[in-house]
């Protein structure tokens, strides 16, 4: 027996189809600058995004301890690399790509140092685009059924593979804004740093999500998170800034562990695991903020089909 | 009858603190000097001088029982036993580096360098430059020389130049050397040649007997830290400009000045730091925005033999060399982090972490200890075998710019509004403590906080989430599709198994 023969639940809509309007092959540029959908969307109010998103992961306790787990794991495995802290920049340690990647390539220079950190970077990308894989497919399961299960963690594996070309895209995100913020003159370049970090959480926060619930390609699944993003109305732009300026904030306020050592004090646990709260709430909120309005995300605009070329010489 | 007189000035001059950080090789270790404990002994208040009241003194250097320091406008000799001034000799006004002190004809002599070139920072406030700069007691100048409006000698000249006097009559030794541009690398003797640095690049060797230029040698990029010398080579440190990214290590043949080899930094540093060595090995640190290193350099090739990362810049000032010794390589990080090293494969051996910033004030050893001297004012013994902290100093509230050795006494110079000189000598009724490294791993204290933490985070969290899922209903009206994938994932399984079966016979 097969659950193909189970009952439906009363209500049941079929997911959101491609085949039926998608045609022709798409470039993932097509998709993030394809014109706004007139009209605003029922994208949920920021606040109202993260109460659910804080309801979303408060009231599970797999990602509540998922998240205690990775924190504690990450800074043992740093400790066992020769990492000498400070233990503050833990604080973004579970930020989403691309607050999360900064905070990578923070560390594995740190630890490695220059040329050994690149390499070493790929080991902290996987690491990363694992961490957010669960918590995404956790969080999505927490807000479609109401508990995380097993299953979470299969779907996560589904995710893996954009989690990971999310990182690597955020990450040379950074390392274009790395160049050419000093190409603009001097204070340019953290306004531009800045700029990559809200760009890239605006365009690409829902990748994951979409890869947790949809079965897409990658250029599709990237396309469709910036589509879902420029929706009319929705505000992506202004929780994305909110999100980076307030990990910035935390990242740099004084603080228990911002000292060199590698023995924080409980009152630097209990923020750097309160930080990885909020990222994961953050992630809670992008995952519902997304499947509230994915049924209302348009379609890959499609290319216009080339025209045959025009005979020459001839009929004129 | 005169040969053993002058035998023992010459082993008095070089065996003492005679130069920055001990002798020619920079090597920072007075092994017979004061155990911790410290009390202080004495000190001596030294008014900030110069150009808007800027500059402090150099850092120390010990000629028999006299402290020299190197003053904006003049060399300050403090008795060792006292604390108190015995002399003062007026000196162009120009950077406060460190003089150096050599043995000539028996006596021993200090050497120096003085003048703005140009101009000072600030010309008006140049007290040189309405008044001859006269030698001890009072108006013959060493150099011979007044710095005009123009910040020239009066000559018509540079105003800048490598002098020398006789510590006992502070009568010069020669007529001063001029030099090609401002010197701030401070003077290094070996036996009675001098070496020095010009800003643009041109290293000196002078005989002090004489004074005369045996050989220069033009580098083309900056020079900011003072030469080393070791086995018959000069290691000159040569800054990275525009141009040439790569800051560089450059060796010459003391005797003529000719280039032995040269080694550029491999990673990404900006600066290099005085060079520090004993007879086989020249250590050097590199120092960029993102990452230092110490690097060891066989001296006779030329070829680096270890490199040992370091993830903070270390002291940006660039004068501050590894402290090196028999058992150990050691260098503290612009964050007082200092780190020991193997000095044969630069292996780490241990790290303390200080938390407090260091700047300028090279660490040095000092009786099996290594003692680091911080910019909150204070100063800490380290021990050199385990890396453990054994004593630490109040804090006040003048930074610690440099320290030096003389006898059993440990000679601090301390910058901002208490400005000048403290010694410390052993004190026998101090108490001794043992703290390890906040960088050594404490397994129990880290299970135990985050066990802790964890837990009143963990609990907090899953109460609020009960109260929230009281409140709340369902996050999404319709949520079949989340079975979707249960579905999907089950339909596979059974397929697999419905096959399975078949295959059975």
């Amino acid at each position: 027996m097969t659950n193909k023969n189970k009952k439906r639940p009363t209500g049941y809509r079929a997911p959101a189809s491609t085949k039926e309007t998608t045609p022709a092959r798409k470039g993932i540029l097509d998709s993030v600058f394809a014109p706004r959908v007139p009209g605003a969307s029922s994208m949920p109010k920021i606040p109202t995004s993260l109460y659910r998103g804080l309801a979303t992961v408060a009231s599970s306790p797999g990602i509540v301890c998922t998240v205690v787990l990775v924190v504690a794991l990450e800074w043992f495995a740093l400790v066992a690399f020769g990492s000498q802290g400070p233990f503050a920049i833990m604080v973004n340690q579970l930020g989403v790509p691309p607050v999360g990647s900064y905070s990578d390539l923070t560390l594995s220079i740190g630890v490695f140092g220059v040329q050994t950190g690149f390499i070493a970077l790929l080991g902290f990308i996987v690491v990363r685009a694992v961490v957010i894989a669960v918590l995404t497919s956790m969080a999505v399961d927490v807000l479609q059924t109401g508990k995380a299960s097993r299953w979470s963690l299969v779907r996560a594996l589904r995710i893996l593979p954009i989690a990971v070309s999310v990182n690597v895209g955020c990450l040379g995100l950074l390392v274009m804004a790395n160049f050419i913020g000093p190409l603009l003159g001097s204070g340019f370049g953290l306004l531009i740093l800045m700029a990559a970090l809200v760009g890239g959480i605006y365009l690409l926060g829902f990748a994951t999500t979409i890869a947790a619930t949809e079965r897409r390609g990658l250029a599709e699944t990237m396309g469709r998170s910036a589509r879902a993003a420029r929706m009319p109305g929705s505000g992506n732009l202004t929780f994305a800034a909110l999100y980076v300026l307030t990990s910035v904030a935390v990242l740099a306020i004084p603080k228990p562990g911002s000292l060199v050592g590698v023995n924080p004090s409980i009152g630097a646990w209990a923020i750097a695991l309160v930080a990885g709260l909020g990222h994961a709430i953050v992630i809670a909120a992008l995952a519902f903020r997304y499947l509230s309005v994915a049924a209302e995300v348009p379609d890959a605009p499609t290319r216009a089909p080339k025209r045959a070329p025009k005979p020459r010489g001839r009929g004129r | 009858m005169t040969l053993v007189p002058a035998v023992f000035a010459i082993a008095q001059a070089q065996e003492g603190w005679t130069q920055f950080q001990g002798g020619p090789d920079h090597s920072g270790d007075a092994p017979g000097g004061p155990e911790p404990a410290y009390r202080m002994d004495w000190e001596l208040p030294i008014d900030l001088g110069g150009p808007d009241l800027q500059f402090g003194v150099s850092a120390p250097v010990v000629a028999g029982d006299t402290i020299v320091v190197v003053g904006p406008d003049q060399i300050i000799g403090v008795d060792a036993e006292s604390g108190s001034q015995a002399w003062t000799v007026d000196r162009d006004l120009g950077p406060p580096v460190s003089a150096a002190i050599a043995s000539v004809d028996g006596s021993d002599a200090v050497v120096y360098t003085e003048g703005f070139g140009d101009g000072p920072p600030d010309p008006d406030a140049s007290p040189s430059a309405s008044s001859p700069s006269p030698t001890a007691p009072a108006s013959a100048s060493p150099s011979g020389s007044a710095a005009g409006e123009d910040g020239a000698d009066g000559q018509g000249t540079f105003n800048s130049h490598l002098a020398a006097f006789d510590v006992r009559t502070r009568k010069p030794l020669f007529k001063p050397v001029p030099l090609d541009e401002v010197s701030r690398t401070g003077v290094t003797v070996d036996g009675t040649m001098a070496f020095v640095g010009a800003n643009g690049g041109r290293v000196y060797a002078i005989d002090l007997t004489d004074g005369s230029v045996v050989w220069n040698v033009e580098l083309g990029r900056p020079l900011t830290s003072p030469p080393t010398v070791a086995a018959d080579t000069v290691l000159v440190g040569v800054q990275s400009t525009q141009s040439s990214r790569l800051p560089t290590v450059v060796a010459l043949d003391a005797g003529d000045g000719e280039e032995a080899w040269r080694l550029d930094d491999q990673g990404a540093a900006a600066i290099v730091s005085t060079v520090a060595a004993n007879d086989t090995t020249a250590y050097v640190a590199f120092s960029g925005s993102q990452e230092a290193s110490i690097d060891a350099i066989d001296l006779a090739t030329g070829e680096r033999t270890w490199r040992s990362r370091l993830p903070r810049l270390l002291d940006p000032s660039a004068t501050a060399p590894p402290v090196v010794t028999d058992d150990a390589v050691y260098a503290t990080d612009a964050l007082g982090v200092t780190y020991a090293f193997d000095p044969d494969t630069g292996a780490r051996i241990w790290d303390f972490a200080l938390n407090q910033n260091v700047f300028r004030a090279a660490p040095i050893a000092v009786a099996d200890h290594v003692v680091v001297g911080t910019l909150d004012g204070d100063f800490v013994a380290l021990d050199a075998s385990s890396g453990e902290l054994v004593w630490r100093s109040e804090a006040t509230a003048a930074p610690v710019r440099a320290m030096a050795v003389a006898g059993e006494r440990l000679v601090l110079v301390r910058g901002g509004a208490d400005a000048g000189l403290q010694a410390y000598v052993h004190d026998p009724d101090g108490t001794l403590v043992s703290e390890p490294s906040p960088t050594t791993p404490d397994p129990g204290m880290l299970a135990l906080n985050v066990g802790i933490a964890g837990a009143v985070v963990i609990g907090l969290t899953l109460l609020l989430g009960r109260f929230l899922a009281k409140r709340m209903g369902p996050a999404l009206p319709d949520t079949a599709d989340s079975h979707e994938d249960e579905d999907e994932i089950s339909d596979d399984i059974d397929n697999h198994s419905d096959e399975d079966e078949r295959d059975q016979p």
